[in-house]
């Protein structure tokens, strides 16, 4: 007899625990489990109602729906039943209530609280303890699973998130490994990186901070646009990689030369005045005292003053001159009249005008030409201008104390150009300086000493010329010993209309 | 000194469960008993079931309402709670009895105390572990040192010698059976409970207890290293109750049989001391 009824209840029991793994199967979250946890009560023990409350006596879940069956009018005994992890039932009124806690390992999970209508049997009581039992083991393990799914989607939502922020950088950014790969590149970089000059630079870079341990910057110039590449070391594991930041720096260095220019046009107002007020000065000095001593003066001294004041009203012009075509030029008004000259009488011309300039200055100077005419389609008083600019400079820039002080001119014929050199022995121009005496403003001595006077346009005044006749000019020169000035000009205009 | 065989002829002298127990464990172990049934067989003794009752509303218990009727008891408390409270009822007797022969002179308050020491840190130990079956383990520590009542029954002047020995010298009392060769209190407990007709992972924990290591393919592996582990773990924190005086002995297979981590351990002993602070209800019975 015992025997027939343990092997029934074994039965009984490997189907419940059959049709309950089935059920596992498709099971993804905790509400799921705790469904099929009521479905399986249900079968053991047909209890009238079902009311499951998680480890904080919250989120009831009931059979039928939506009633909880007043749970809280046991609250007393729920309290003591997971307290004790007990497994007890009540008789209330004509129902029997069952307390099953769901316990894992030594911690309650939660409680399953059954309306039962007769006492259950101890087989019943085992059975509800041992699938409440698997029931909360599972529900945990899933739990945990969606904690843990949510903590991977959490992580690659910030990985994301810090993603999108590198890549509206500006700059772009790479990372780069001991094994000299790049593990990671921004947007800006995966746009930009088909630039191999770059990038090569930016791994020589990367691979000195990942020898190194420290950080390492550098500039490059490519298709005329300026680099600046920082790399920083960073400890990933227990190798170094490099953080490798490449910005495009062409609109800081613009910015930089604006605001020299600024400062320069500042320097040239005071300049300026300066080199005006000198002459006028000598001018009103000399006709003041002409005009105080009329009767006694002498007619040799008439002369002297009055050849002063006039040398130095046609000072006056030249720098109002020079003015007048600097303005012009940032107005992009200044015209070449062209018309076909014999460029050898326009340089020996000015040489010539000169001559005298360079004798008070105890400088040598003398012109040499191979060809005697050197026909071009030019504007002669522009060239002129640029010739009596150059000589007067070399003469200027003469050092005072020295012998043999020498301006030398010289003109060649190209295959389809003229080449006019102006070469001298006087101060040179500092190595550092040489790539800026063209530009406007530019005196090597900026300071205020005004130990030599000058507008510092006269430069750039040639370099505009010279280019707006389609040609180039540059210097080669070592300080203490001189300066060469080149000017090559195109004989004819070749389609270039002069006028830009 | 005295062979085995001679020993387990004297067990017929020791009280084996009366009736009612018997009639208790077995339906406590049957699947279709019903709460009725167990308490009618209960309220055959009324002795036995007034000392029920009074275990089932002790302070260890907690219950929030108070239980009048054995029914109640049985329904809140669980049909092996209830067997377990007859069958301490029972040990106690057992171990109080009045003995024909001289008396041992041992403090058997104590190792009463010990036994329901040792049930408690059991069904705590099971419970932290995520055992489903709590109240197994508390019958399984309750009887784990029967063999000593057995040997105090059959032989008050032994179990004298024994004790001189393990509280002298302080020593083990396994220590002193072997120094005295005489039969372990765990082989005689074992044939005691196997003839009481209690089931085997009782028999298995009773021989078992303190080599759970030759019982690691045993079903009851686990149980018997529960039962180890509480014993120690008592045994250090009240020396001698149990009659050792030595450093208790852990063996190291229990903790793998159960995974045990340190860290759960002391969760357990801490459990433990709120739980050994209630249990006055049984020790003073």
């Amino acid at each position: 007899m015992a025997e027939s009824i343990e092997t029934t209840s074994g039965k009984k029991i490997i189907t419940l625990f059959s049709s309950f793994i089935m059920e596992l199967n498709n099971i993804k979250s905790r509400d799921q489990i705790l469904s099929a946890l009521v479905r399986i009560l249900r079968k053991i023990v047909s209890p009238k109602w079902v009311v499951i409350l998680d480890e904080r006596k919250k989120l009831p879940l009931s059979f039928p729906k939506d009633d909880d069956h007043n749970y809280m009018r046991f609250s007393e005994l729920i309290d003591w039943a997971m307290e004790n992890n007990s497994h007890s039932f009540y008789p209330v009124g004509d129902e029997i209530v069952g307390l099953l806690p769901m316990i894992r390992a030594g911690e309650i999970r939660g409680i399953i609280i059954l309306g039962l209508n007769e006492e259950p049997k101890v087989e019943e009581i085992d059975a509800l303890r041992v699938f409440s039992f698997l029931s909360s083991t599972v529900a945990e393990n899933i739990m945990l699973l969606q904690e843990l799914t949510e903590k991977n989607r959490l992580v690659e939502e910030t990985m994301n998130y810090l993603h999108s922020i590198l890549d509206t950088f500006p700059e772009m950014v790479i990372v780069v490994s001991q094994e000299g790969e790049i593990v990671y590149m921004n947007r800006r970089f995966v746009e930009e990186s088909n630039n191999d000059e770059i990038k090569e630079k930016a791994m020589q870079i990367a691979r000195e901070v990942i020898e190194t341990g420290t950080r390492r910057t550098g500039e490059i110039e490519s298709d005329g646009q300026f680099y600046s590449i920082v790399a920083e070391p960073l400890k990933y594991y227990s190798t170094t990689q490099a953080v490798t930041t490449i910005m495009n720096i062409t609109s800081t260095k613009e910015l930089e030369k604006l605001k020299q220019i600024d400062r320069m046009k500042a320097e040239f107002i005071a300049n300026i005045s300066h080199e005006l007020r000198t002459p006028l000065a000598a001018i009103k000095a000399y006709s003041e005292t002409i005009l105080n001593s009329l009767e006694e003066i002498d007619i040799d001294t008439l002369k002297d003053f009055t050849k002063t004041i006039y040398e130095e009203s046609q000072h006056l012009e030249n720098l109002l001159n020079e003015l007048l075509d600097f303005s012009k030029m940032e107005r992009k008004a200044l015209k070449m009249e062209r018309r076909n000259v014999n460029v050898v009488e326009v340089i020996k011309s000015a040489v010539d005008s000169m001559m005298e300039y360079a004798n008070s200055n105890k400088v040598k100077l003398f012109f040499e030409s191979n060809d005697d005419v050197i026909e071009a389609y030019v504007d002669p008083t522009r060239i002129r201008q640029v010739a009596l600019n150059l000589i007067s400079n070399a003469i200027k820039y003469s050092k005072k104390e020295a012998e043999n002080k020498y301006v030398r001119v010289k003109l060649e014929k190209k295959e389809d150009t003229f080449l006019l050199l102006v070469e001298d022995n006087g101060v040179g121009v500092p190595k550092d300086k040489l790539g800026k005496i063209f530009e406007k403003f530019y005196r090597v001595d900026s300071s205020l000493t005004y130990e030599v006077s000058g507008t510092g346009l006269g430069l750039s005044i040639v370099k505009e010329i010279v280019e707006l006749h389609g040609g180039r000019v540059w210097v080669e020169s070592e300080e203490g010993k001189g300066s060469t000035f080149n000017v090559e000009i195109p004989l004819s205009l070749e389609g270039n209309d002069g006028q830009h | 000194m005295a062979s085995i065989e001679k020993m387990i002829d004297k067990l017929e002298e020791l009280p084996s469960p009366d009736f009612i127990v018997q009639r208790i464990i077995s339906l406590a172990s049957d699947p279709n008993t019903s709460a009725r049934e167990l308490a009618e067989a209960i309220m055959i003794d009324a002795s036995l079931s007034a000392k029920i009752l009074k275990l089932a509303n002790s302070a260890y218990y907690g219950i929030p309402r108070k239980i009048t009727v054995l029914n109640e008891a049985i329904m809140i408390l669980g049909f092996k709670t209830v067997r377990n409270l007859a069958m301490s009822v029972f040990t106690y007797g057992a171990l109080f009895q009045k003995s024909k022969r001289e008396d041992s002179g041992i403090d058997r308050r104590a190792l009463w105390r010990h036994f329901v020491y040792v049930a408690v840190a059991s069904e705590t130990l099971g419970e932290i572990l995520g055992y489903p079956v709590k109240e197994e383990l508390f019958m399984n520590g309750l009887l784990h040192d029967i063999g000593k009542v057995a040997l105090d029954v059959i032989s008050p002047k032994l179990m004298k010698a024994l004790h001189k020995i393990t509280s002298e010298k302080k020593r083990n009392f396994i220590e002193a059976e072997n120094l005295l060769e005489v039969p372990s209190h765990t082989l005689i407990g074992a044939k005691l409970v196997e003839k009481w007709l209690l089931p085997e992972m009782v028999v298995q924990s009773v021989s078992g207890h303190h080599n759970p290591d030759l019982y690691i393919d045993s079903i009851n592996a686990e149980i018997i290293a529960i039962v180890h582990i509480a014993d120690v773990v008592i045994n250090i924190m009240h020396p001698g109750d149990s009659l050792s005086y030595g450093k208790p002995e852990l063996n190291h297979e229990a903790l793998n049989i159960l995974s045990l981590k340190p860290k759960i351990l002391s969760k357990f002993i801490d459990r433990l001391k709120d739980k050994l602070e209630k249990v006055d209800e049984f020790i003073n019975m």
